[in-house]
């Protein structure tokens, strides 16, 4: 698969994570407002890092280029989703049915794990750089 | 052909790596995102929100917020200033230091300011700080207690300043955003506390402080980088971009930073940061928090102090690294080991250096900006050397200006901040001295130094 398309196709799985975690902050902002705030702060940063690559990239043609872009947004969503990993569960932001924070953080695992594969394939397929 | 035109755009041999003593070329040159976030990453430190916590011991919200945003906005115009230099003239403060101090005088003071400083006394602090923390978090494991812990993180902080610009951009990346939000996560630890934003704003200290004791703590914190911002600006493409990556973090980040922890502290009152956290609930993210924290300002610490003693010590500058680092290891374990828990290394360490440094700040701004714009040096080929260019052993009014600015400014005036009184006296007595003599024909440039093709 051409690279441009794979990084349009997981960073749409990585808006749709942040979607969902968005919704579950917003749904569990009555019973804990700061539980509320976190999940909004890590799936807004998340949605913005996946959303804004698409028009950075949408008229590129050099894929070293496009690799580069996509590096930058994969770190951020990584980084972020490495806080929501450890944040998600803490006795803090505890929520009376922990499904939701469990479910929050597969969905941080699942986004961690996505951009570390990109940030890799960016490198060894597009010839990116690792810092940019 | 090829190489000979490569040759004529950047006619250097970077012998020791890193471009450590050579300007960074333009394939080498890094985005404003790239430099923004290693920036952020030296200042994404406990040392910062564990200043925010003395402040918050101290001063009352408003005050704190007042004390954080005046201390941050200084300490943005002083790296403003320096930032800049490294982005003209592609090389690193210690390289720089050689037009306003001569060639013996960038080594000497180099060594001061970022290789005793930062490569071993903060390094040391950091990591011992790093074990205490550890061994807050978890006093009844072997491996937390506070010499153990500062050897094994020291260790970990080690390899990614070896790995040089590239390995402390990828911890940056990484470590940055967690650490920008785990300090809102202290703030939010702190409202919940105190039983909301009202509540936290009506909490007042015991005994509070003057202001001036806030900012000079706030200035007198981070003012050793505000001074070696070059070190980071030199790989900026664009000039401008070191300066402006330096302020927003400063002005906007630190003063978020130390907002956050100052609230954290204030509603709980509680001793130290990493403490409150995990006592307030982060859990593990307290955890990360000690350990990325220390670990991006500290590999930053090593990783400026190599680039300084690379300016006398003629070795591949991942040699430099692991020696130096080595030996703030031992003085972070044996401090550890000896000391435990007590803070009293720290204060006296930070006391000293606020005192030292900034004097050295106000020469090079002083030479930069004024004596070399009254030279009539165009902006853009100021600092910038050459293979075969010839500069000063000594500059002497260099050296009189940072001990008078720092004699004065650190021992005599009792009122004002001491950081800034040394910096801003240096920076007037030696334009004052440059000039006068400069117009009377006297030479202030003693010796004369070739600078090779290896930056030497």
């Amino acid at each position: 698969m051409n690279f441009k398309k794979y990084i349009q196709i997981t960073m749409i799985i990585v808006v749709v994570i942040s979607i969902v975690i968005i919704a579950l902050g917003a749904v569990k902002w009555s019973e804990n407002p700061y539980t509320g705030l976190i999940y909004l702060i890590v799936g807004v940063i998340q949605f913005l890092g996946g959303v804004l690559l698409f028009p950075r990239i949408a008229k590129l043609e050099d894929m070293k280029e496009v690799g580069n872009r996509s590096v930058q947004a994969n770190w951020l969503v990584l980084s972020i989703g490495i806080a929501g990993m450890a944040l998600f569960m803490a006795p803090f932001f505890r929520l009376e049915a922990m499904a939701i924070p469990y479910i929050a953080f597969i969905l941080c695992v699942i986004s961690v794990l996505l951009s570390g594969f990109n940030i890799f394939t960016a490198v060894k397929k597009a010839k990116a750089r690792m810092i940019v | 052909m090829g190489d000979t035109v490569k040759k004529e755009e950047w006619p250097w041999q970077d012998a020791y790596g890193d471009y450590s003593m050579v300007p960074v070329p333009k394939h080498e040159k890094r985005s404003f995102t790239s430099i923004f976030y290693v920036y952020m990453g030296v200042l994404a430190c406990i040392a910062v929100l564990w200043g925010g916590g003395t402040i918050g011991l101290q001063f009352g919200l408003k005050d704190a917020i007042l004390v954080a945003v005046i201390g941050s906005a200084i300490l943005a115009v002083i790296g403003g200033l320096t930032a800049p230099m490294g982005g003209i003239a592609g090389t690193s403060t210690y390289v720089n230091m050689r037009f306003p101090f001569g060639a013996v005088g960038s080594q000497v003071f180099g060594t001061i300011v970022a290789g005793i400083a930062c490569g071993i006394g903060w390094f040391a602090v950091q990591a011992w700080l790093f074990g205490i923390i550890v061994h807050t978090l978890f006093p009844n494991a072997a491996w937390a207690n506070v010499g153990v812990a500062a050897t094994w993180g020291g260790l970990l902080m080690i390899v990614t300043a070896i790995i040089g610009f590239r390995g402390l951009a990828w911890l940056s990346y990484l470590a940055v955003p967690f650490f920008m939000l785990i300090a809102g996560v202290g703030a939010m630890i702190g409202i919940a506390n105190a039983g909301g934003f009202a509540g936290l704003m009506s909490i007042m200290p015991k005994q509070p402080a003057p202001l001036s004791v806030g900012i000079t703590q706030v200035v007198g914190m981070y003012i050793a980088g505000g001074i070696i911002t070059s070190d980071i600006s030199r790989y900026a493409r664009r000039a401008i971009g070191g300066a402006l990556g330096w302020i927003i973090q400063i002005i906007v980040f630190q003063v978020y930073m130390l907002t956050g922890s100052a609230m954290l502290m204030l509603a709980t009152g509680a001793s130290d940061v990493a403490g409150a956290l995990l006592i307030g609930g982060a859990g593990i993210g307290a955890f990360l928090m000690a350990i990325l924290g220390q670990w991006t300002t500290n590999d930053n610490n090593l990783y400026n102090g190599a680039l300084s003693f690379n300016t006398w010590i003629h070795t591949k500058k991942w040699h430099i690294t692991l020696g130096e680092g080595l030996i703030g290891v031992g003085i972070a374990a044996w401090v550890g080991f000896a000391a435990g828990a007590s803070m009293d290394p720290f204060m006296k360490f930070l006391t000293l250096l606020g005192k030292i440094l900034p004097a050295i700040g106000g020469v090079l701004i002083a030479d930069f900006y004024i004596f070399r714009w009254y030279k009539k040096i165009p902006f853009k080929k100021r600092y910038k050397p050459q293979p075969g260019m010839k500069i000063a052993i000594v500059n002497w009014v260099g050296w009189l200006s940072v001990g008078l600015g720092t004699w004065i400014g650190g021992w005599v005036m009792k009122w004002g901040i001491a950081a800034l009184n040394g910096l801003i006296l240096a920076f007037v007595i030696y334009v004052v001295l440059a000039i006068v003599f400069d117009a009377a024909g006297v030479k202030i440039a003693v010796g004369e130094h070739t600078i090779n093709e290896k930056g030497v």
